[in-house]
C-alpha cells in the first residue's frame, strides 16, 4: 500500500514549483499571508500583538524594552503553527512598514471574523503632497530597518521546524507605498504637475523596499521573497504602461535582482488585470512567480495557460467563491482549478488574494483538504 | 533543495497498463508508461540541454490515479535518476 506523508511540510515542494517543476508528491499551498483573525480561529489561540504597530514594537524591544518579547515569541510560534499544521511548506514573515502615515479611514468591519475596525486608504489625502511635505517626512534609516528586520527574522527562525523555510513579505510594494503616502488623487495630479516629486518619491521608497529584498534574501532560512504591489483594476493597470516602465518597473527590477543575487526566487503579488504589462514583468522585471487572480477578470486558469511555461502561477482560488459559494459547488470548483492548473507543475494552490477574515473557513479548509488529496501528482517510484 | 539538474519534456503519449496499486485511502494508481519528448533542463540550473537531446523521446514510469494525471501535451519533469540515466546513455552513445 502506498503511503504519502502529504501533511508534512517540506519546502522542496514549493521550491520545485517556483522552478516550474512538478513537486515531489502533492501540489503545495501558497498564500501571500493570512489575516490574524483566521490564524486565531484555526489555531484556537490568541495573537497577542495582532493590532500592534510591529515596527514600533520591534523598535522598543531593540531599545531594551522587554515587555513585548514574550508576546513576540508567542506570536511567531503561533504563526508557524498555523502555516505548518495546514500543510504550507513555508511561513510568512510580514515585514512591518517603516513608512508612517495618517491618511487612513477607519470603518466598521463586516467580515464573519471581524476586527474592531477595518482600515481603508484615503485616496484624496496624502501625507506627502508637496516638496515641503517630502522634505519634512521622517524617511526611515536603513540601519534601523535592518536591525528591526533581523530581530523579527531571528525570532521566527528560532522556532522554525526542519524543512520549513521563511518567505518574507515586503511592507507593500514600490508603487503601493508611493500611492499610499501620496494618496491616489494627489499622486495622479503630481504626475502631471510635479513629476520630479514623484520621481523622488519612487527613489526614496524604491531604495527602502529593494533594501528589504536584499537583507531578506541574504538570510539562510529564507527560501524565497515575496512582494505585494497592487497595480491595477479589473480592466487594467492604474497607470499607463509607459509610466509603469519609466517609474515603477526599474525599482521592481532592482528588488528582483537583489533576491536573484542570492539564488532565490521572487514571488510577485499584484491585484489587477495586468495582461498588458505581463511581458514586462516576466522579461524585464524578472519575476519568477505571479500571485493574485480573480475569475471575473484575470482568472488563474488563463494565466497558467498563457504564462505557465515561463513563470510559476500561484493561488487563484477565487475570493468571491471562497467567501460565498456553497460547499458542494466550491469543492467541484477547486477540483477544476487543480485539473486545469496542476498538470506539468509550476502551480501552487491557494486563495486568489489572501486568507482574508471574510472568507468562509469551511471553504478555505475544504480547499486545503482537496489539495492534499486530489492535488497528488503521479507517483514516480512505488 | 539544491541545484540538481533535472530534464524536462512534453508528454506526447501515455500507455496505461493493467498493473495497479492501492493507496491508504483506497484509490487505485495505475502503472503508466509516459513517452516524453525532451525540451530543456529545469530552471534550477541555468544550463542549456545538450543539443543531441533536443526532441529525443524517452520513456518513464508514472503511477496515475486522477483524471488530470492522464493529460498529454503538458510539461513533465524527470527525476534525478531518470535524468542521470538519459545523460549517461548520451555519453555512452558518443563514445
Amino acid at each position: 500500500m502506498l503511503y504519502m506523508d502529504v501533511d508534512k511540510p517540506d519546502f522542496e515542494r514549493l521550491y520545485a514549483v517556483l522552478h516550474l517543476e512538478e513537486p515531489m508528491d502533492r501540489i503545495p499551498f501558497y498564500d501571500l499571508f493570512a489575516d490574524p483573525e483566521v490564524i486565531e480561529a484555526i489555531t484556537r489561540d490568541e495573537l497577542k500583538l495582532k493590532y500592534a504597530d510591529m515596527y514600533s514594537v520591534a523598535r522598543s524591544i531593540l531599545k531594551g524594552d522587554s515587555r513585548y518579547l514574550q508576546a513576540l515569541e508567542h506570536d511567531m510560534a503561533l504563526q508557524i503553527k498555523f502555516y505548518t499544521s495546514l500543510g504550507y511548506d513555508y511561513v510568512v514573515l510580514q515585514i512591518p512598514s517603516p513608512f508612517p502615515r495618517t491618511n487612513i479611514i477607519l470603518a466598521e468591519d463586516v467580515a464573519p471574523l471581524k476586527r474592531p475596525k477595518r482600515s481603508w486608504q484615503d485616496e484624496y489625502r496624502g501625507v506627502i503632497e508637496s516638496r515641503d511635505d517630502f522634505e519634512k517626512y521622517p524617511w526611515p534609516d536603513l540601519s534601523e530597518i535592518q536591525d528591526i528586520f533581523l530581530l523579527l527574522y531571528n525570532t521566527m527562525a528560532r522556532h522554525l521546524p526542519e524543512n520549513v523555510m521563511i518567505i518574507p513579505l515586503t511592507p507593500g510594494g514600490v508603487l503601493e507605498n508611493v500611492m499610499w503616502l501620496m494618496g491616489f488623487v494627489p499622486f495622479s495630479k503630481a504626475l502631471r504637475r510635479d513629476r520630479k516629486l514623484v520621481e523622488d518619491m519612487f527613489r526614496q521608497v524604491g531604495k527602502v523596499i529593494s533594501f528589504f529584498c536584499k537583507i531578506s534574501a541574504e538570510q539562510e532560512k529564507v527560501g524565497a521573497m515575496s512582494m505585494g504591489d497592487d497595480m491595477g483594476y479589473k480592466k487594467g493597470p492604474f497607470l499607463s504602461p509607459e509610466i509603469l516602465r519609466e517609474l515603477v518597473f526599474p525599482w521592481q527590477r532592482e528588488c528582483v535582482a537583489n533576491v536573484h543575487r542570492y539564488g532565490k526566487p521572487f514571488i510577485f503579488h499584484s491585484c489587477g488585470n495586468l495582461r498588458i504589462v505581463m511581458e514586462d514583468l516576466i522579461n524585464y522585471v524578472g519575476i519568477d512567480a505571479k500571485h493574485s487572480f480573480e475569475d471575473t477578470s484575470y482568472p488563474v486558469t488563463e494565466y497558467k495557460e498563457l504564462y505557465g511555461d515561463r513563470i510559476a502561477i500561484l493561488g487563484g482560488v477565487d475570493m468571491d467563491k471562497l467567501s460565498r459559494a456553497p460547499l458542494d459547488e466550491f469543492v467541484e470548483y477547486v477540483k477544476d482549478v487543480i485539473r486545469r492548473c496542476a498538470p506539468g507543475g509550476g502551480y501552487a494552490l491557494g486563495c486568489g488574494n489572501t486568507v482574508a477574515n471574510y472568507v468562509k473557513l469551511e471553504n478555505y479548509l475544504a480547499m486545503i483538504r482537496i489539495g492534499k488529496k486530489y492535488g497528488r501528482y503521479p507517483v514516480k517510484r512505488w | 533543495m539544491g541545484k540538481k539538474k533535472l530534464l524536462q519534456g512534453i508528454v506526447v503519449d501515455i500507455i496505461k497498463t493493467d498493473e495497479y496499486r492501492v493507496d491508504e485511502e483506497g484509490s487505485k494508481w495505475f502503472k503508466c508508461i509516459f513517452i516524453v519528448e525532451l525540451t530543456r533542463f529545469s530552471k534550477r540550473v541555468r544550463e542549456e540541454m545538450p543539443r543531441d537531446l533536443k526532441n529525443a523521446r524517452v520513456e518513464v514510469v508514472r503511477w496515475c490515479s486522477y483524471d488530470w494525471h492522464f493529460r498529454k501535451g503538458v510539461r513533465i519533469t524527470l527525476t534525478e535518476e531518470e535524468t542521470d540515466r538519459v545523460l549517461q546513455s548520451l555519453k555512452s552513445q558518443s563514445r
